[in-house]
This record gives structure tokens, sequence and C-alpha cells, in this order.
């Protein structure tokens, strides 16, 4: 368990300095809450170490920038957003980054006080799909 | 008479590359486009070294206009589509005219919204032009 934690720990502080421009950019603009900064950058750590990928912003940008709107919006309580076929036909195999979407996101429901909608689990994971597929396509 | 400059494009997105080739074909050699990621391409039209700004992401209202907003102002972007909104020429001459310079759609509008977007950006132009020749 000690190593898993220093993992955690090491993508966190690693997530945390990659994204700070973005994410202060979006927190200072009102389009993301604190609460969702932190979650985003909690939810990208644990995926990190879950799937071995390491999240710049390179190849990342699109994909962090969603998260932290996403919890906004859903912490927010606004209505569901409308699901994309397209997007739900993008992720339609990619059962591993959906069930590790859909698990994160189930650690983050508590804090959100509001359980994360499938299409929203869709979309995170066709952006999660795209880094993988990046990643894999580059050795890593 | 007055010379025509291109207008520049910048695009951040899903498949930036595709966007801003579309764009640059829509434009008739009118149009200069670059595919670039979302925060320098804001960068570029807030500092005027490019025009107007298209983005996208896969829903159409998250990440396709963050940076945009955050660095242009929320007064001068706007959606013009997402999966469950249809983009519109009504909706993308209206927003041109109130002189929004950044437009957010969903991934799968690419095709029908960039040469929709780039079709009222220059109508727009050449009104202005007309406008100024005729003073």
């Amino acid at each position: 368990m000690t190593s898993d934690l220093t993992a955690d720990e090491a993508a966190h502080a690693q997530i945390i300095e990659e994204f700070a421009d973005r994410l202060e950019m979006l927190e200072e603009s009102g389009q993301v809450s604190k609460l969702a900064r932190r979650l985003t950058e909690l939810a990208l750590a644990d995926l990190a170490v879950d799937l071995g990928l390491r999240f710049t912003e390179e190849n990342s940008a699109q994909f962090v920038t969603h998260l932290a709107i996403a919890l906004t919006r859903i912490n927010r309580g606004d209505p569901p957003i409308e699901l994309s076929a397209v997007a739900e036909e993008e992720v339609a195999e990619r059962t591993r980054e959906r069930d590790a979407v859909a698990r994160v996101m189930r650690d983050c429901a508590p804090v959100l006080e509001r359980t994360v909608p499938d299409p929203e689990i869709s979309y995170m994971t066709v952006h999660l799909c795209s880094i993988v597929d990046l990643q894999s396509e580059q050795g890593g | 008479m007055n010379e025509t400059r291109s207008i520049r494009v910048v695009a951040a997105g899903v498949d930036a590359p595709t966007m801003a080739r579309i764009a640059q074909d829509a434009g008739g050699g009118r149009v200069e486009a670059a595919a670039l990621g979302d925060m320098q391409g804001a960068r570029l039209v807030k500092k005027g070294q490019a025009d107007y700004y298209i983005g996208t992401c896969w829903s159409g209202g998250g990440g396709a206009l963050a940076a945009a907003t955050a660095i242009l102002g929320a007064k001068q972007v706007g959606i013009v589509g997402t999966p469950g909104m249809v983009v519109t020429e009504e909706r993308v001459r209206t927003m041109v005219g109130e002189g929004r310079i950044a437009f957010g759609f969903a991934y799968e509008q690419t095709t029908t919204a960039i040469p929709l977007i780039i079709k009222e950006i220059l109508a727009h132009r050449d009104a202005q032009e007309g406008r100024a020749d005729d003073q």
C-alpha cells in the first residue's frame, strides 16, 4: 500500500504543477469552481495511476478542461447534457477506460453531492481514450 | 479601394488541423487558418494577431470555448451548436453581427458549422468594407 500511496502522491503533484496555469485561468474566470478544480486534480491523479498514463498539457489539455467544466456543471446541478451518438459510438467498446472513469466519478459523487450521469461519463471517456490511444501510438 | 486583408482564423479542439483545413477551404483564398492549442489561439486573438477563434469539444458546451471565454471574455464568444442544438445560419449570423469573435460547437458539427461561420464572417467583412468604401 505504501508504494501505491507514493505513486498517487507523485501523480497528484505532477498534475497540480502541469495544469496550474490552465486550471487557474478557468477558476479565475468563474468557469470552474474551487471544488471542481480540486476534484479534477485528484481524479486525474487516480486515472494516471490506474491506467499507467502521464497527463500533460500537450496530450490532455482538452480532457482537463472538459473534466473541470463538467464537474462544475454537475456540482451546480445544471440540466443533464445531451449525449452525442457519435461520442457514444467512440467509446462503445472501451470498457476498461469507461469503468475507470465511472469508478473515479463514483468516488467524486459524495463530494459533489450528485451522481455523475452516464452521458457525462461517456464524454469523459471519449477524451480519456484519445489520450490512451495517443500514448499507445507513441509506445508509452 | 481598400486592399482586402485575409481573415486570420485559429482553430482549437478535437482534430484542430482538420478544422483549420475546412476553414481555409471555405474561405476561398480569403481566410488563413491555423491549428493551435486553445490558450495559445485565444491569446493570439486577444493580441490582434488573429481575427477569429473556432473551437470544438465533444459536447460543444464544455471545453470548446473555455479558454476563449477566460481570455477574451464571455461577451466575445458564442456557442453555435451542441449535439442537441443544430447549427443554423441565423444563429451564426446574429453572433457574428454582434461582434463575437470566438465560436464553439460540437466536434460532430465540424463540417457543417465551419463553412457557415466562415460564410457569415466573410459577409460581415464585406458589409463593413462596403460601408467604409461609401464614406
